[in-house]
């Protein structure tokens, strides 16, 4: 057994030390290693491996399983959104094309092509589909698989990378097209095996092949099954034979309309049009910009071949919106991002990519990580699971989440008996965790109804004090306590100025939403006698309540309410022209005017109520997860993290490394002061520094002269005789240093002068 | 940070991107008050800790796990530094609070740990031609005052402070142009003024920097006391400058920030209209001008490191993160390592330790002959063990795809420098985009260019799904820069010189003869700027009266053989004569006579 070991490791030395050597060669560039033994893919759950002694390897096993039935779930309503998305989109696209062929015949019929109407534009669809470029792959696919579901098994995909040539591009064509055989079940062997690289690909040949096609399918009894030969990996296999017209349109799809060459694409469209007659063909183009590049790539003889159809795809924000709405607003799942992470994913969206595809792995990483990285994350399951985990938990898993500093900060406002349980009693902690969990349950339950309640208050507000989106509100939430924010309270001066049909309609929204949770029923009650009180308000709502009778009419008419006001202002207004009263005295009647005591109207004090009702409401419901005990289990708050992970400054590491290596060494030797340049440092900071003080050329010599200067100090720099023989292994420094520079990119040679490099980077600090 | 190193700021315009919001905020603002502004729009998140960012940013800590609360671990001069700062900058409070506007661009997207655009991406000063030897004696001259202070038991924070002073004083004696320089980013009435004063000083500076080192030189020579007595009169001459004109310097910022982005423009302009100026000293003074690749490395196995422990540290902390790495490839994310240093060796480990039973292909991107379809070759020759042919890449590609979709078995893919040269092409990273998207391949890739990430468009980039770490490891690039291409001008032309003899020696006394005449007559031209090649006629010529050649069919022989192996190179000139010109530099062709004289 030892001798075993003592083996094992000297192998292992052995292999240290030639770890880089096996890669390094001067005449290949390519290494394979490869293993003995067969290996199955890769599980992760094989690496939540525990990082201290106070989780067990099964834990980590139920913590990664949890991680990945929660991502399940996240993708799975992506996934059904995303089908949902594009849906009206894509119905209008398949009648498009359902009815652009929907008389084609072929040519033996004679008298059914006399009778049809002639098509002589080649019918095409545009499709915008907006600057999201990632995530069109996707919809095309998506596309695609409608299309062969419902309308023709001949979908053809092109993107442009594929098709410099219009060789290549018929090649693509024909060989996608003729990639999908017909098989009918009964003569399946007598199919004969053709084989793609030998077909010429050339229209003639695509003509015979449907023709063969369309006569095959009108042989009796044979159920059509389609079957794809090409690598149908994600597609998802098709429900059953399909019944397709007699001839089904050929559609080809171009993905990347904008990278396609013209003269390809303008070739291929005028043999299209010579073969319309044959062939029932049907153009897509994808187009991430505008119409117009159709007509930039196409010049108009060539646009004339076509009938265009604009369909307009939903901005990918209406999306992302619907994802976020879906998957992170709402109390099913039970991670949360923090505000600052969610911040994050979103302002990659907004100002980076417009990508939904993107946000998602964003999405999946903070999942992953949370549950990879969190111990605590044990119990972010459903509360049902949580509530029989906690009964499972460890002692030293509970010293886990006593450790936790949301869970401190709850200990610290307990009496100190329960303290003194809480820290030490495990049964008691494990109550306390429970009764933790169900609080949390029940405010994230009731957080989202009330939180979309406050956004339809705010809602439409002039200025929006608290944002547009209810995402924007989200982060604001998540982030403190919203009703101490100053943006709350300019929201609620706002409301304070609602109409009163506006305030009927959202308080019926309001209502509608609280009603789906089951713990603000008492909310909804008051809620509704509120709005029952509104209805009885009548029409009399917008006079002032009368406190005092004594007062004489006079007044009242002045203090009428505002509809009154205004005509009356009007009216008097009208007098003054006719009496030509002075700017001066009308300036003087408003004023008077203004000081005179407001008095409330009844639905002003009603609306106070409703306003008091809803703050009180807010001030209930919506406080900062972020102050609750066991925050920690549910929210992701690592921006830190994500944004090293997404978002990385490679070179802003470089440069730093560079100028200041202190920050990763963490030796006080290489602490730099301003501006200087000491020769602790690395040789190749050093270098750097230097060149920084230079213009667009760099003078080797000098540069030599100058880094040696700075490692050996003056003094020794003096006499001529080591300018003239530097020391070697300073020399090796100095071209190691450079050659590093050169190869990260900092400068390059160049002929301009003997030996002299170029600077590639500006400015010096 | 900023502040400090704008105080301190040596030459040119430390330029901070500021919001339009933030730009108009500040021109209307007429009373500054205290509070710092930031934007509506890109406050939502600022950062978490509200530590005041320490005057030169430090990685918060090494160890840091997810989860346990950042600590700032700065070290104590820091403190020390900032109660200095505080000194320094009461007088100045006012005017901060001018500065903090400006700089309270936060975003979310903002590293708050890490370092600011503003570090990083700057825009082009104007550069003197001393100004390297110059620094480089400042600093070797601080040392020397340092060892000095401390001899004489000063304080190191005094002596310190003195050689800042001296060290800005040292340029306001030096030459009064580089004031110039600092005043016309800010007032843009004396910028033009100061820019057509400067040229002819510029020049003179240009020639002369022998004189420059002449001067250190002397300064040396003086010792110590007149270092002392130039300290003193640093320090009251530097006091006028930090004092008096900085403040004026920032008033005046005050009044024109508006005019500071035309300024901007214009500095850009001004910066790429004067022609570089450097010295015209050659590497040939040198008495080794070139080390060879065998000398270099014998010398640098004697050089020092003083930060191994640091870096084997930095090291082992990168190697913790393998198993999070194995988690993310696992879960189809793909691995990419930046930061300074060579990360060969670090994914060597990787692979050493995590990948033992799996297939893994390695990838040198920095081997200057790699080529994608090597790389495909590699897949699918070695591990699916299918020698067929393919026509193009694309087949090739789709025969792996499927193919290692039915194996069902990992392949690891470790690209060292995804950014070398022969992979920077839009077609192989296409087609390593599309290898990342194959089921079971797991792509580790690392990248050193500084403009690495300018490879991949959007589209692409999100192909990988790449998981970034930064793995700096301050390792130097040893085989990285190995090959010929990569390392300067001291080895450049070593390969190209083996070569050159190889193949000539399996030529013809005759050729020989006629490339010889070649080499001859562009060493004598080896001065002429205008000196585009041999014309052909002239070489036919030269080569008949040497009885070399008897017509020019054998010389157009000969000279294809050449070109076949790229020994020479031949254009057209403006009046259509055929030019021959051999493409190596002057240095290598002179030790190519070298060699054949022996």
């Amino acid at each position: 057994m030892l001798e075993v070991r003592l083996t094992q490791q000297k192998l292992e030395m052995e292999d240290r030390e030639s770890t880089c050597e096996a890669t390094t060669s001067v005449s290949k560039g390519c290494f394979v290693f490869k293993s003995k033994k067969r290996r199955k893919p890769l599980y992760p759950g094989d690496y939540f491996i525990p990082e201290s002694k106070s989780e067990t390897s099964q834990d980590c096993k139920l913590r990664y399983e949890t991680g990945d039935t929660q991502w399940e779930l996240i993708n799975d309503d992506i996934e059904s959104l995303q089908a949902d998305v594009n849906k009206t989109l894509f119905d209008d696209l398949l009648n498009f094309i359902k009815n652009a062929q929907a008389g084609f015949r072929l040519d033996q019929d004679l008298d059914t092509s006399r009778t049809r109407s002639r098509l002589k534009e080649i019918p095409t669809a545009a499709f915008v589909t907006g600057v999201n470029v990632t995530d069109h792959h996707d919809v095309f696919t998506k596309l695609a698989s409608v299309f062969q579901e419902r309308v023709s098994p001949h979908v053809v995909c092109l993107m442009s990378r594929d098709c410099t040539t219009l060789k290549g591009l018929m090649g693509s064509v024909v060989s996608q097209l003729m990639g999908i055989e017909y098989m009918a079940s009964e003569d399946e062997d007598t199919m004969p095996e053709v084989n793609m690289k030998k077909v010429p690909c050339t229209f003639p040949v695509l003509q015979a092949w449907y023709k063969d096609n369309v006569q095959k399918r009108k042989l009796p009894g044979s159920t059509a099954t389609f079957k794809s030969p090409r690598r149908s990996r994600k597609r998802r296999s098709m429900s059953g034979p399909v019944s397709y017209p007699e001839c089904p349109p050929i559609i080809i799809v171009l993905e990347d309309f904008e990278g396609f060459k013209a003269v390809v694409i303008q070739d291929f469209i005028h043999i299209c049009s010579q073969y319309l007659e044959k062939l029932p063909l049907v153009l897509t183009f994808g187009i991430a910009t505008s119409v117009t590049v159709i007509h930039r790539l196409l010049p108009q003889s060539v646009s004339s071949c076509l009938s265009i159809e604009k369909f307009q795809a939903q901005p990918s924000s209406i999306y992302l919106s619907k994802v976020i709405d879906k998957v992170l607003l709402t109390a099913k799942h039970p991670l949360k991002l923090g505000s600052k992470v969610f911040q994050l994913l979103l302002d990659l969206f907004l100002y980076h990519d417009f990508s939904v595809m993107n946000f998602v792995q964003g999405l999946q990483y903070a999942v992953l990580d949370h549950y990879f990285s969190q111990p605590l994350s044990i119990l972010c399951c459903r509360y049902g699971d949580a509530i029989n985990r906690t009964r499972n938990l460890s002692h030293d898993q509970l010293e886990l989440f006593r450790q936790a500093s949301s869970f401190r900060r709850y200990v610290d406002g307990r009496p100190a008996s329960d303290q003194r349980a809480l820290l030490l009693d495990d049964k008691h902690m494990k109550k306390t965790l429970q009764e933790l969990l169900k609080q949390m349950n029940e405010y994230h339950k009731a957080f989202f109804p009330v939180l979309e309640c406050l956004h339809i208050l705010s809602e439409g507000l002039p200025y929006h004090p608290l944002g547009k989106q209810m995402r924007e509100l989200f982060a604001m939430a998540t982030e403190g306590d919203i009703f101490a924010t100053e943006a709350y309270q300019e929201a609620f001066k706002f409301m304070k100025m609602l109409a009163r049909d506006e305030l009927i309609k959202k308080m019926t929204m309001c209502e509608e939403s609280l009603s789906r949770c089951e713990g603000l029923q008492e909310a909804r009650f008051q809620l509704e006698t509120l709005q029952a009180k509104m209805e009885t308000l009548g029409d009399t709502c917008n006079q002032p309540v009368e406190i005092d009778s004594t007062e004489d009419d006079e007044e009242e008419v002045d203090t009428e309410g505002s509809k009154q006001n205004e005509h009356d202002t009007e009216e008097t207004n009208l007098r003054g022209r006719r009496e030509k009263t002075t700017l001066h005295s009308l300036q003087q009647m408003l004023m008077s005017n203004a000081k005179k005591k407001r008095r409330m109207t009844p639905y002003e004090i009603l609306r106070n109520e409703i306003l008091d009702f809803f703050d009180a409401l807010f001030r209930e419901y919506l406080p900062c997860p972020k102050n609750l005990p066991l925050h920690e289990v549910f929210y992701y708050n690592n921006v830190s993290e994500i944004r090293q992970r997404l978002n990385a400054p490679p070179r802003a590491a470089i440069q730093t490394a560079l100028s200041n290596p202190n920050y990763y060494l963490q030796n006080p030797d290489c602490e730099t002061l301003e501006e200087g340049i000491t020769s602790s440092l690395p040789d190749v900071c050093i270098v750097y520094k230097l060149h920084l003080e230079c213009g667009r050329l760099i003078n080797i010599y000098d540069w030599l002269q100058a880094f040696m200067t700075v490692i050996q100090g003056e003094s020794e720099t003096d006499n001529a005789d080591t300018a003239k023989k530097p020391d070697p292994v300073l020399q090796a420094r100095f071209i190691r240093a450079v050659s590093e520079l050169q190869f990260l990119g900092f400068i390059k040679p160049t002929r301009r002068k003997t030996d002299h490099v170029a600077r590639l980077t500006w400015g010096g600090c | 940070m900023d502040r400090k190193s704008k105080k301190s700021s040596v030459k040119g315009v430390s330029v901070t991107f500021v919001g339009n919001d933030d730009v108009m905020n500040h021109i209307m603002e007429e009373v500054a008050d205290t509070k710092v502004r930031k934007s509506k729009v890109h406050t939502l998140a600022p950062s978490e800790s509200e530590v005041p960012t320490p005057s030169r940013p430090v990685r918060t800590s090494r160890k840091r796990v997810n989860y346990t609360e950042l600590k700032s671990t700065r070290p104590e001069r820091d403190d020390k530094e900032e109660e200095e700062e505080e000194e320094m900058e009461e007088d100045e409070s006012d005017d901060e609070n001018e500065d903090d506007v400006l700089e309270a661009v936060s975003e979310v997207l903002l590293d708050r740990d890490g370092p600011l655009g503003t570090a990083v991406y700057s825009f082009k000063a104007n550069k003197r031609s001393g100004k390297m030897a110059q620094v480089a004696a400042q600093s070797a001259d601080r040392q020397q005052a340092k060892s000095t202070a401390i001899k004489r038991k000063h304080k190191r924070r005094i002596g310190q402070d003195k050689d800042d002073s001296d060290f800005s004083s040292d340029q306001s004696s030096d030459d009064d142009d580089d004031f110039g320089d600092k005043d016309d980013m800010n007032s843009d009435t004396s910028s033009e003024r100061s820019i057509t004063i400067k040229r002819p000083k510029r020049a003179s500076h240009a020639a002369t920097t022998t004189k420059k080192e002449q001067q250190t030189k002397r300064a040396t020579a003086k010792g110590s006391s007149a270092s002392q007595a130039k300290k003193g009169d640093g320090a009251s001459k530097g006091a006028t400058p930090g004092g008096g004109v900085r403040k004026s310097k920032r008033t005046a910022a005050k009044d024109d920030v508006s005019s500071m982005q035309s300024n901007m423009a214009q500095e850009y302009f001004v910066a790429h209209a004067g022609q570089a100026l450097t010295s015209d000293h050659t590497l040939s003074r040198l008495d080794t001008p070139q080390m060879g690749s065998g000398q270099l490395a014998e010398a640098l196995e004697s050089a020092p490191n003083s930060y191994t422990k640091e870096m084997r540290e930095l090291f082992e902390e990168h190697c913790a993160l393998f198993n999070k790495w194995m988690y993310h490839l696992s879960n189809d994310f793909n691995i990419l390592l930046y930061g300074l240093g060579s990360k060969r060796r670090l994914l060597e480990e990787f692979r050493r330790r995590q990948l033992k039973d799996y297939t893994s292909i390695v990838v040198n991107g920095y081997f200057p002959s790699l080529t994608m379809k090597s790389i495909l070759n590699a897949i699918s020759d070695d591990v699916i063990d299918d020698v067929c042919n393919h026509r193009n890449m694309a087949d090739q590609l789709e025969f792996i795809e499927e193919k290692l979709d039915e194996m069902d078995e990992p392949l690891f893919i470790l690209i060292h420098n995804l950014d070398g040269s022969m992979l920077r092409g839009s077609k192989v990273q296409s087609i390593l985009s599309k290898l990342a998207q194959v089921n079971n391949v797991h792509i580790l890739a690392s990248i050193d260019h500084i403009n690495a990430p300018l490879v991949w468009d959007q589209e692409r980039s999100s192909t990988f799904r790449w998981m970034w770490y930064d793995v700096t490891t301050f390792d130097p690039y040893t085989d990285e820069t190995s090959y010929e291409n990569s390392l300067l001008v001291q080895q450049s032309g070593m390969l190209a010189l083996s070569s050159l003899t190889h193949v000539l020696r399996s030529l013809t006394p005759n050729a020989r003869g006629i490339f010889n005449i070649l080499v001859e007559f562009q060493m004598e031209h080896k001065d002429d700027g205008t000196y585009n090649g041999m014309s052909f006629q002239e070489l036919y010529q030269k080569c008949r009266e040497a009885f070399l050649v008897n017509s020019d069919l054998t010389l157009r022989a000969q000279l294809t053989e050449f070109r076949d192996h790229k020994l020479i190179k031949s254009k057209k000139s403006l009046d259509g004569m055929e030019l021959l010109s051999i493409p190596l530099d002057n240095s290598t062709l002179i030790e190519f006579q070298q060699q054949e004289e022996l």
